[in-house]
């Protein structure tokens, strides 16, 4: 066996790592262990520092079926159907060549689905990025939008949502966290634990070349002030074989007794195999020479780590191997016999029959867990005195400018939302509406995070995330039933990245249990700093909202002129950490905590009074307050809507809370009613109107209005 | 009647069309067929879908043109039968030279999906039968290379033969450049081979077959094919 | 000043992965072209004025390295002539 020539701490161990594994082997490892391992125990690959913090998560759920630890989170639906969705970060390799990046991302989260057994249905994307305006910035934001259209809109998978917010903290780290959904029925659940011994893996989809070699070690480390150097590593995308690489896939689990399924994603062959193996507590013998390979001089260490893109991992008995290669040839895909279980539990990698490695499967899949040290908690800033007064109707035409609130629209229109027919109501506000199959049942989507928040508080801002992605899928009519979460920090080794990690885990973990909605798993991304500035914590939320009956979700039908505008829930107490205090340079402070009662009862009147046709159209008040939330009414029905409100302070028409809707009623009896049994605040403001306008009379000031295409000018910044 | 979908590598609404045709073509027999072993000696319909034939590398439809499944596609018009082009299913059309004209890039340089006003620029042809002419659809689009180029003689030609089938319009029917979205010549949306029998079109009917969500407007033209059944078959 | 023109022949670098170019070669393949390999590039034909075919070079260059080429991915070919 080769024995050791590198110091294994060049390739990014720690020297307590490095001791940790060989007293683990009992004996020196060789370069080609050493270099696996380094991948497998880096922090991407590896969750060295969050592993231990994500139990405080709550995972249980009657509706959960698969939870953390499979490729995605799976959830049933009803009538045999169920919901797969994962999230995941694709930051660093967005930042050195954002198409690439983020098309890769793309398909990466893609796979996972794929990997549960659903067929993938959705994409959407949490994009942050530096303020607008400059060179980088811009070219890094086309080139991700770009990316995601190229590699979404090919491979067949609509995108319906998403959030894009601008903060000057990711000038140098922007952030492409890519979700997906996909439906499956309860039989075709998949598992990636590898058993039975003699049982064949068949590597399925493109050939293997240099591909992103250490680019999950890549991930791990800070970015470098000079990125452009690490540019030979970037993978590219093909969402052609992509879209080849899910039919085969499906069609192959349809037809053989495929006993376990992984995506390649971090550490490539390796880290699949090595996970599939220690999961199934078994081993297996690679046959290196069998890869197919794309450059002849690929070494063994890279054909096992290489991050080349559209590769699935599947475990058959030998006997089904013929009929799954044939399906994969039919549909021109390449699928080889890389390997077979061991029951011994160790990893032999051979090449050509020379055995080049053996080590325990069990050992990869351990890395030590790192300790962390957070700094003790800060106490959140003092809630500053409030502006009072002032033109609310120029202050509403401003913030409807701020790129953080601008139209989405021209990025939306880029991307296909409808491929797949199961597009019930397309994304723009709030959340979109899924259907697993036309008359069957679906699912409301919504990613979200606002930076503002976690900027003041990170546990506040976490749970304020979640509560938003709550009230988003709640909107439709949809039931919150399970989240995804993507982490992104700064460096953990640093106290105070440290304690916004335990704090945004902390504060998911609080609102997750205070409304009854289990994490089915996610995805942390670490060390996004470079040049001494880290971004502000970003707890990534991606929300599954339940709906029986997709086809009569909230927002499918167009509301009506005549029909009553309602404000269901609790205003604004404050200003603090709202859009409009940044734009008064009101010194800035931690948002309101979220009101969990107020949610939790609003939670519950949306989707029985939508299941019962009472609500034609709903909304729930966020980035900009009150105003804007009725602004965005206008815009999106392009009817009017004239309200009388209770109050003209700022507070009121511009703080952002966390339990507030506007919904549109033709029958607010009914929603009265409902409001009164559920103990829900209600409050008919005004209606809509045949005219596109806003039309707002507040106590003491004089009635004032805007004309729909006033606001859509005042929104209609062209990101692109 | 027996409808053939046909399947490219790279095709992404091969299912959605079939889905969609099971409304329209109550009781006739839906077949997906893969490109490579495509038979429709039997067919009387064949509907080439959208998505990215061969990922529309070199130029979108090129490579799927020359599959040898195009030469099945050929003897089914020559007996008579009835192809739609959907989206990528019509630039495979064009680039096979089954119907007339190239498509560019959409001249706002990018990939467009959202829903578009068309308006009926003749009925002479099965599938657009049940319209009347001047009559206005709803239908989505989704393409980057929209952009349908004909030669000045080419369109002179084209309207006198009543081959323009669907051309971009507004709410109201009216043709402006403004309703335009990808800068099509003459805001073509969609051409007639000769006889009216083959119809390529960019909108997506497959997309609006949905009564219980508001888009039902892609249905007549989907349900065309049935006219031709009622007459007696194909020629 | 003289005129040149200047032709840019863009090509991946070598590894990196070439969809379109395999999605060729295969097309080529079912027409009965044998054929090793297809790279698909992009050509640019930039016509301008400078006081010498080296000034025209390192302006093409700047240019390159500013706009045209993405160097993640790609490499460049430059030649100039009078025109």
């Amino acid at each position: 066996m080769p024995l050791n020539t590198v110091d294994p701490t060049t390739l990014g161990l720690r020297p307590s790592e490095c001791e940790f594994a060989r007293r683990q082997a009992g004996r020196e490892l060789s370069d080609l262990e050493w270099a696996v391992l380094s991948v497998l125990w880096s922090e991407h690959c590896a969750y060295k520092h969050s592993r231990a913090l994500l139990s405080r998560l709550p995972r249980e759920g009657e509706r959960v079926l698969a939870g953390p630890g499979a490729g995605a989170g799976v959830l049933d639906i009803g009538e045999g159907w169920a919901v797969a969705a994962k999230v995941e970060s694709h930051n660093h390799p967005s930042a050195v060549e954002p198409l690439q990046g983020a098309a890769t991302g793309i398909g990466g989260i893609m796979r996972d689905v794929l990997s549960m057994g659903a067929r993938p249905a959705a994409f959407l994307d949490s994009l942050r990025f530096g303020m607008p305006g400059t060179g980088r910035t811009d070219y890094l934001l086309r080139g991700v939008v770009a990316g995601i259209a190229h590699y979404g809109n090919c491979v067949g998978v609509p995108t319906v949502g998403g959030d894009l917010y601008f903060h000057p903290s990711y000038e140098r780290n922007p952030l492409v966290n890519a979700m997906c959904v996909g439906f499956l029925r309860h039989e075709q659940l998949r598992d990636s634990a590898a058993s039975g011994e003699g049982n064949r893996f068949l590597l399925l989809g493109a050939r293997t070349g240099r591909d992103g070699i250490g680019g999950a070690a890549f991930a791990s480390v800070t970015l470098r002030e000079d990125a452009a150097e690490d540019r030979p590593r970037v993978q590219v995308g093909d969402p052609f074989l992509g879209k080849l690489l899910i039919e085969a896939t499906l069609e192959i689990l349809a037809c053989e007794p495929v006993v376990a399924i992984q995506d390649l994603g971090a550490g490539g062959l390796a880290g699949a195999l090595i996970e599939m193996c220690a999961k199934g507590g078994v081993g297996a013998e690679v046959w290196l020479e069998r890869v197919p390979l794309r450059a002849a001089d690929l070494a063994p260490a890279e054909i096992l780590l290489s991050e080349s893109q559209e590769r699935m991992l599947l475990l058959l008995p030998p006997a089904s191997i013929p009929a799954a290669q044939a399906t994969a040839q039919r549909l021109g895909i390449i699928a080889a016999e890389v390997g077979e279980v061991r029951a011994d539990g160790e990893i032999a990698v051979t090449m050509g029959g020379e055995l080049l490695s053996r080590l325990s499967a069990a050992i990869y899949a351990e890395a030590p867990m790192a300790p962390l040290a957070p700094a003790s908690g800060n106490a959140d800033a003092p809630v500053p005195a409030e502006p009072q007064g002032g033109d609310a109707r120029s202050a509403l035409l401003a913030l409807l400018a701020r790129p953080n609130l601008s139209s989405r629209a021209g990025i939306y229109g880029t991307y296909d939302q409808d491929v797949g027919l199961r597009t019930v109501v397309r994304p723009g506000l709030d959340a979109a509406v899924l259907r697993a199959a036309p008359g069957a049942p679906g699912v409301a989507v919504a990613v979200d995070q606002t930076p503002r928040y976690c900027e003041r508080s990170a546990r506040i801002g976490a749970s304020l995330a979640v509560c938003e992605a709550a009230r988003n899928v709640a909107a439709r009519g949809a039931v919150p039933i399970g989240l995804t979460n993507c982490l992104n920090l700064g460096s953990p080794e640093r106290p105070e990245a440290a304690r916004e990690l335990v704090d945004v885990v902390d504060g998911i973990a609080e609102a997750a249990n205070e409304l009854g909605i289990p994490v089915t798993g996610g995805n942390v991304s670490l060390y996004n700093e470079s040049g001494g500035l880290a971004i502000v914590p970003t707890p990534v939320i991606g929300m599954i909202g339940h709906l029986p009956d997709p086809e009569r979700a909230i927002g499918v039908g167009s509301p009506i002129p005549g029909m009553r505008v309602l404000l269901l829930g609790q205003p604004a107490d404050r200003l603090a950490g709202s859009e409009f205090a940044e734009l008064a340079g009101v010194q800035p402070a931690a948002p309101a905590p979220p009101d969990y009662p107020a949610l939790r009862a609003v939670l519950n009147l949306l989707p029985a009074a939508g299941a019962a046709g009472e609500i034609a159209l709903a909304h729930d008040v966020a980035d900009g307050g009150l105003l804007v939330a009725l602004a965005e009414i206008v815009l999106h029905t392009g009817l009017g809507v004239s309200v009388n409100l209770a109050e003209a302070t700022p507070r009121y028409l511009f703080g952002e809370p966390s339990a507030l809707f506007i919904a549109v009623t033709g029958d607010p009896g009914a929603v009265l009613l409902r409001a009164a049994a559920l103990g829900v605040r209600v409050k008919e403001i005004g209606e809509v109107t045949q005219s596109a306008q806003l039309v707002v009379g507040m106590p003491t000031e004089p009635l004032w209005s805007l004309e729909r295409a006033q606001l859509q000018r005042a929104v209609g910044r062209d990101l692109l | 009647m027996i409808a053939d979908v046909v399947v490219f590598p790279g095709s992404n609404c091969d299912f959605d069309t079939l889905e969609a045709l099971r409304l329209a073509l109550p009781g006739a027999t839906l077949r997906r067929q893969w490109h490579g072993e495509l038979d429709l000696s039997r067919s009387d319909l064949c509907v080439l879908p959208g998505g990215f034939a061969y990922g529309d590398y070199l130029r979108a439809g090129a490579l799927a043109a020359r599959s040898p499944a195009l030469r099945e596609v050929r003897r089914l018009i020559e007996r008579g039968g009835l192809v739609l082009g959907i989206c990528n299913g019509f630039q495979v059309l064009v680039e096979a030279g089954i119907l007339p004209g190239a498509f560019q890039t959409n001249d706002v340089q990018h990939f467009l999906c959202r829903d578009v006003h068309v308006r009926v620029a003749s009925s002479e042809s099965p599938f657009l039968s049940g319209l009347r002419e001047g009559a206005v659809l709803q239908l989505p689009i989704a393409h980057q290379e929209g952009n349908y180029r004909v030669t000045p003689r080419e369109f002179e030609e084209l309207s006198s033969e009543g081959r323009i089938a669907l051309q971009y319009c507004g709410a109201d029917g009216e043709i402006v450049p403004r309703e335009n979205p990808n800068g099509s010549y003459h805001s073509i949306a969609g051409v007639l081979g000769a006889h009216g029998r083959v119809l390529g079109l960019m909108p997506h009917p497959e997309r609006a077959a949905w009564p219980e969500i508001g888009r039902a407007d892609g249905l007549e033209i989907l349900r065309g094919a049935l006219s031709v059944v009622a007459e007696g078959g194909r020629a | 000043m003289p005129n040149y023109r200047a032709e840019l022949r863009i090509h991946l670098r070598s590894g990196v992965l070439d969809p379109a170019g395999e999605a060729v070669q295969s097309s080529l393949g079912h027409l009965g072209f044998a054929v090793d390999r297809v790279e698909v590039g992009k050509l640019l034909t930039v016509d301008l004025s400078a006081s010498s075919p080296a000034e025209a070079e390192e302006a093409l260059r700047r240019m390159a390295k500013e706009l045209l080429v993405n160097p993640v991915l790609e490499d460049y070919d430059l030649e100039v002539r009078a025109r």
